[in-house]
């Protein structure tokens, strides 16, 4: 499926496998998360190379922590474009740590971007239909698409209040009043 | 009144390029219907019975003139010379084009409005008591603390798709006009031992199909805690809502499914979590919108005012408006005033573009050119001066709006039903007519006291029928309408659902059903017991029987 980082399509080099699989692979392996938190809790490696996690919707929030290094890609499902719990499970992601490429998958519309960047998520891999209907030009107008918002959620830009608030210190320092 | 900033203004100015661009989508056919609908809906554009319907917000209900005749200019250039106040505090404009609205909605972005989530899955126009900041009773008023939730909901990347639209009232007065136990989330502006202002959080509140009035949630959050606290609400609901089942998909059902202490726990675990992405509450964030509400330039004026006095004593309509419209205000020699859309046999909350203006006119002359809309589909001139209130009314008078009718039985809330909604069962709008016609009266509407009838057109209960004294809802049954009624509804601090009495009546029935309880009521009535007050102490069950008496 289509992968699209900062408005472009992208090739992607993850191979989707069960984990047992996975210990016998030299490439880089996206595994289910269940069979993820049960080796780790019992302490089994899964080879060298880099490892994805697929997290699906449904998946409880809270046990969303503890990626060890070897982990590089966490992937979460979006079973809908209307099925916004991915946008919550990726805070909990990015809070616990995370600071890997964080993957959203699902029929998603480039209207979405926006709000899954701000989200904190890095790419967006579409079912290859929508990719053909929404082709990159969509996608990359919508990558720079209300470059303020009002949350500083978990992009990287100063929200519009921390702008405010910053044009408000400036200010202040211009006219040489000390900032409180 | 809030005024946008550089930052306010790119915003909504990038949302309307936005819209242009997806409906061009739409257009050229790289957009299915399907992808569309719900960008159109957060953009607050529905597909009505007859044509597409735009609803434009008014946060917190308050407007000022130069938007109030924007809001006319509009209903002329592009719809039928007429908008629709509803019972969100929003406006409805009927028969707009689709090409056209994305310039409706540049010309609204140019006087600081937008349509934005006036629909669809998200947190939705934030509402407010319309008497805040001029209430007398008021601990502190609402209007900084909505207006900066509006802010941090708009098009929030967590919460754009919840599974069902999600509704935030707020109110800064222990009398509870903004029916703060009706909503998703509630709240309630309270002092606490320490004299700090904060909120009682109310949650799972709602009507719809299934009615819930809201549980406190917490006691106590302080403001600048708030955002975080909504934020940790959010999320358990945007994580455990039902998504299987639009109808069990508000946060009220999830709220009675896990109980509300584990839903409680599941909340204030994610508030307290370390390293929690608690959002910006910057105190100077606050500050700077305070200081757009600090009100009005007021004249130090007595509070008793003779014109005003004689003008009461002389004539005897103004007075009969001035007792029933007109509301004390904090600063003496003001009141704050009512203009009732009700026109007995008028569409309830219609207004038409030349009312919209004189509204606007009047209140740059008289009410420092602010005004509000209710939740009971009203408007509200929030600052007029004592004396000038006779002049106001007469003016009032020469545009069809000065009828004194506030709070009683022709003050009647209707949704639009099935005259242009696609999910009505039944018309609400004729039975708000015949009703009101019925009983056009004033005299006998003022004997008869405050009583609110509430109609909807379907279980949806936009129409808010299930706390109206009386509440009327249409079915449909073998391809007819009927209407059931509820009584004893309560959309105050004494929050209350109405109790379903029976069988439905035909369109032809209900406004003489209506009769037989209201003359019951007359009769049996002790001294100045309310409608409300007299079922509560009758009990349903005995109104009941004296409406289905001779039912057949
Ligand atoms: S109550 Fe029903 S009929 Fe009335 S506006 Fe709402 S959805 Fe439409």
């Amino acid at each position: 499926m289509p992968i699209i980082r900062k408005g472009i399509f992208v090739s992607d080099h993850w191979h989707e496998c069960a984990l047992a699989e996975s210990v016998h692979h030299h490439r880089d392996c996206i595994v289910p998360f269940d069979g993820w938190i049960e080796s780790r809790a019992r302490g089994s490696r899964t080879g060298e190379a880099g490892l994805g996690i697929l997290v699906g919707p449904q998946v409880c929030a809270e046990s969303l922590q503890d990626f060890d290094p070897q982990v590089q890609l966490v992937v979460i499902e979006f079973s809908s474009a209307g099925d916004g719990r991915g946008f919550s499970l990726a805070g909990y992601v990015r809070r616990a740590g995370f600071t890997g490429e964080m993957r959203a998958r699902g029929p998603l519309t480039p209207e979405q971007y926006p709000h899954l960047t701000a989200c904190g998520f890095d790419t967006v891999e579409v079912p290859e239909e929508l990719a053909q209907r929404h082709g990159e030009l969509s996608w990359r107008r919508c990558f720079g698409a209300y470059p303020n918002r009002y949350q500083s959620a978990l992009g990287t830009r100063a929200s519009i209040v921390q702008q405010r608030v910053g044009d408000m210190d400036s200010r202040a320092a211009q006219r040489g009043e000390e900032l409180v | 009144m809030y005024r946008y900033d550089e930052f306010d203004h790119a915003f909504v100015h990038e949302r309307v390029a936005q819209f242009r661009h997806q409906l061009q989508g739409r257009i050229d056919g790289t957009l299915t219907e399907e992808e569309f609908r719900p960008l159109r809906l957060m953009n607050g554009v529905y597909l009505q019975l007859h044509a597409y319907m735009l609803r434009v917000a008014i946060p917190y209900g308050t407007l000022s003139s130069v938007q109030m005749h924007k809001l006319a200019e509009l209903s002329q250039r592009y719809d039928r010379g007429y908008g629709h106040f509803t019972t969100r505090q929003n406006i409805q404009y009927n028969w707009p084009k689709l090409r056209d609205i994305p310039d409706m909605l540049n010309e609204l972005a140019e006087v600081e409005m937008h349509a934005i989530q006036t629909s669809g899955n998200c947190i939705r126009n934030i509402t407010c008591d319309p008497f805040a900041g001029v209430a007398d009773d008021e601990v502190e008023d609402p209007r900084p603390l909505a207006e900066l939730i509006r802010q941090w909901s708009t098009l929030h990347p967590e919460f754009s798709y919840l599974p069902r639209k999600f509704k935030i009232a707020v109110t800064g007065s222990p009398q509870d006009r903004a029916a703060v136990y009706f909503h998703d989330i509630g709240l309630r502006i309270v002092r606490n031992a320490a004299g700090d202002t904060g909120c009682e959080v109310i949650v799972g509140g709602g009507q719809g199909r299934t009615p819930v009035v809201g549980k406190v949630l917490a006691q106590f959050v302080a403001k600048s805690k708030l955002l975080a606290y909504l934020e940790s609400i959010l999320r358990v609901y945007n994580l455990h809502g039902r998504r299987d089942n639009k109808y069990k998909a508000r946060i009220k059902i999830l709220v009675n499914s896990l109980g509300l202490d584990e839903f409680r726990r599941e909340v204030e675990l994610d508030f307290a979590s370390p390293g929690g992405h608690h959002p910006d509450l910057d105190e100077s964030e606050l500050a700077r919108i305070e200081q757009y509400f600090a009100g009005p330039a007021y004249l130090r004026l007595p509070a008793h005012n003779a014109r005003l006095a004689a003008a009461l004593a002389t004539d005897p309509a103004f007075g009969h408006w001035y007792k029933q419209n007109v509301m004390t205000h904090k600063v003496p020699g003001y009141a704050a005033v009512t203009v009732t859309l009700k026109n007995p046999g008028g569409i309830p909350g219609d207004a038409t573009a030349a009312q919209m203006v004189a509204l606007a006119e009047l209140a740059e002359r008289y009410s420092f050119s602010e005004l509000r809309i209710t939740h009971a589909q009203n408007v509200v001139l929030p600052d007029v001066r004592g004396d000038d209130l006779h002049r106001l009314w007469q003016a009032l008078g020469e545009h069809g709006l000065s009828e004194g009718n506030r709070g009683l039985i022709t003050d009647i809330i209707a949704c639009p039903g099935l005259d242009y909604c696609t999910l009505a069962n039944a018309r609400s709008i004729p039975i708000a007519q015949t009703i009101a016609k019925q009983f056009s009266d004033p005299q006998r509407q003022r004997e008869i006291g405050p009583l609110t009838i509430n109609i909807s057109g379907c279980m949806n209960a936009c129409g808010h029928h299930h706390v109206g004294h009386i509440g009327i809802l249409g079915v449909e049954k073998g391809g007819q309408e009927f209407y059931q009624i509820t009584l004893g509804g309560d959309s105050s601090l004494s929050a209350q659902l109405g109790e379903r009495l029976g069988p439905g009546f035909s369109a032809n029935e209900i406004t003489p059903a209506i009769e037989k309880l209201v003359d019951y009521y007359c009769e049996h009535r002790s001294e100045a017991e309310t409608f409300l007050q007299c079922v509560r102490r009758v009990g349903v069950a005995k109104f009941k029987d004296v409406l289905y008496a001779n039912y057949t």
